[in-house]
């Protein structure tokens, strides 16, 4: 796989992506490039044991990082799938038009500092009041993801759902459905669940399409490898 | 300026509405797209000190820039709406076509948001001096990454005009100049002085060509302005 006179593995004349099954940023890259179907080497990074010649692929030490053919090297999650959206049109993984591109980035905002980010938060939080205060907040970021959906969903781009580009898993759900997947993570620490309420149809309806696409499971690490990774997220 | 009678803020029906602060570093992203793609606009100015009561329906955030379009939908987000305006008008050329040089003008942009901007904001907030000069150090840390990239950018491109993509504004520009701009407060209430030597070449020859182009002039701001603009954030 590797030249010998090279410091670093790579493929050759290929994509090498270079990741952690369990950090949910490496996996925005990961399932950019199984949607689009687009063949790529993983060199699994372990976060906690960096190998020493990792600092000459990313010098910031983070996955992803991804290796173009031409020896071009990437990061940032979202700049990376991005990337293969843009290199590989015909997988449709982003929509052509300007407004429709401008609501999905939005949506993914709306997702990363609403939801994912509090995720965090209520695992750090020491005290029961703190965690229930950010329990709350995680609440009403689910909801208003919720309403954005449903707003989604009456727009041509929508169809209906269940996922943001109709029944097309696709770049919304590339770059957030490894943090929804850590509601698997509050579950097992914080007992936190979703409620089957009408406030919540939206994402419920969303999130219960993605757990069983192969999108979303062919790169999900196993619960149990998942779970043990965020304990070190604890007070 | 006309308006619906059915709504209850002030829009121009059948064009663009930019709703931003001509001070505010982030709705000068906006206001400098629809500048350099040439796009005619109706802008209304936000007091930040003083919203107008109907504000939160054109960003309940409150946040300045938003983006009312002629179809009647709102985009928010500074760097959402310029990649809006990059999109809808490709003949203005505000971003690359080829998926790699996209990334890397992405990846620029990045440093400023993440290395330089927090530092910025840091060093003014910072109490001791001993806090001043670690911030201090981290914007002068992210100049010399922006730097590398220039230097890689312009090898890539082949062109020494000094802009990133060599001799014409894009979203490169629009979306970090005015937090360069910035800096003079730093440079007035804290002493930051960007050295000349050959690690930050490359910046200094960036920031004098695009100094010069009135993408810039028209909406800079002389650094006492901006010193006085940023008192507030001193510890």
């Amino acid at each position: 796989m590797s030249d010998i006179s090279q410091a670093y593995p790579y493929e050759e004349n290929g994509y090498t992506l270079y990741s952690c099954a369990t950090c949910p940023y490496a996996q925005r890259a990961l399932r950019a490039f199984r949607i689009a179907q687009v063949p790529h080497k993983v060199v699994e990074i372990d976060l906690l044991n960096k190998p020493s010649w990792y600092h000459l692929v990313n010098p910031q030490l983070k996955v992803p990082t991804l290796r173009t053919p031409s020896g071009d090297l990437l990061i940032e999650s979202l700049v990376i799938a991005e990337y293969v959206a843009d290199q590989f049109p015909k997988a449709r993984l982003l929509s052509l038009d300007a407004l429709e591109r401008a609501q999905l980035r939005l949506f993914i905002e709306l997702f990363s500092t609403r939801i994912s980010s509090v995720f965090y938060r209520v695992l750090r939080a020491a005290d029961v009041d703190d965690q229930e205060m950010e329990k709350k907040k995680l609440l009403e970021g689910v909801r208003e993801v919720s309403r954005e959906l449903e707003n989604q969903w009456e727009r041509e781009s929508g169809k209906g759902g269940p996922f943001w580009y109709g029944d097309r898993f696709a770049y919304a759900e590339v770059a957030t459905v490894s943090f929804a997947g850590l509601f698997r993570v509050l579950d097992h620490y914080r007992g936190f669940q979703v409620p089957d309420t009408q406030e919540y149809k939206g994402f419920n309806k969303w999130f219960g399409a993605v757990v069983n696409h192969p999108g979303f499971t062919d790169v999900k690490p196993d619960d149990a490898a998942l779970i043990a990774s965020y304990k070190r997220f604890l007070p | 300026m006309s308006s619906s009678s059915t709504t209850e803020y002030p829009y121009e029906e059948g064009s663009y509405t930019l709703y931003v602060t001509k001070h505010c570093p982030f709705a000068q992203r906006a206001l400098r797209a629809f500048y350099a793609a040439k796009v005619p606009y109706k802008l209304v100015e936000i007091d930040l000190d003083n919203k107008p009561t109907w504000y939160h329906l054109v960003n309940p955030q409150l946040k300045v820039p938003a983006l009312r379009l002629p179809s009647g939908e709102i985009l928010i987000e500074s760097l959402v709406i310029s990649e809006y305006v990059a999109d809808q008008f490709p003949e203005a050329h505000l971003l690359p076509t080829d998926a790699l040089e996209r990334a890397q003008l992405r990846l620029f942009v990045e440093i400023f948001s993440s290395k330089i901007v927090p530092n910025l904001y840091g060093a003014l907030r910072a109490a001791s001096a001993e806090e001043q000069e670690t911030k201090k150090e981290g914007i002068l840390a992210g100049i010399r990454d922006a730097s590398r990239q220039l230097e890689n950018q312009w090898k890539r491109v082949n062109n020494n005009e000094g802009l990133w993509l060599g001799d014409r504004v894009s979203l490169a520009e629009i979306n970090t100049v005015s937090f360069v701009n910035q800096l003079a407060a730093v440079e007035i209430h804290r002493g930051l002085v960007v050295p000349q030597s050959q690690e930050y070449a490359a910046f200094n020859k960036w920031v004098e060509a695009y100094s010069a182009r009135p993408e810039y002039t028209e909406y800079s701001l002389a650094d006492e302005v901006i010193a006085e603009k940023l008192r507030k954030f001193l510890a």
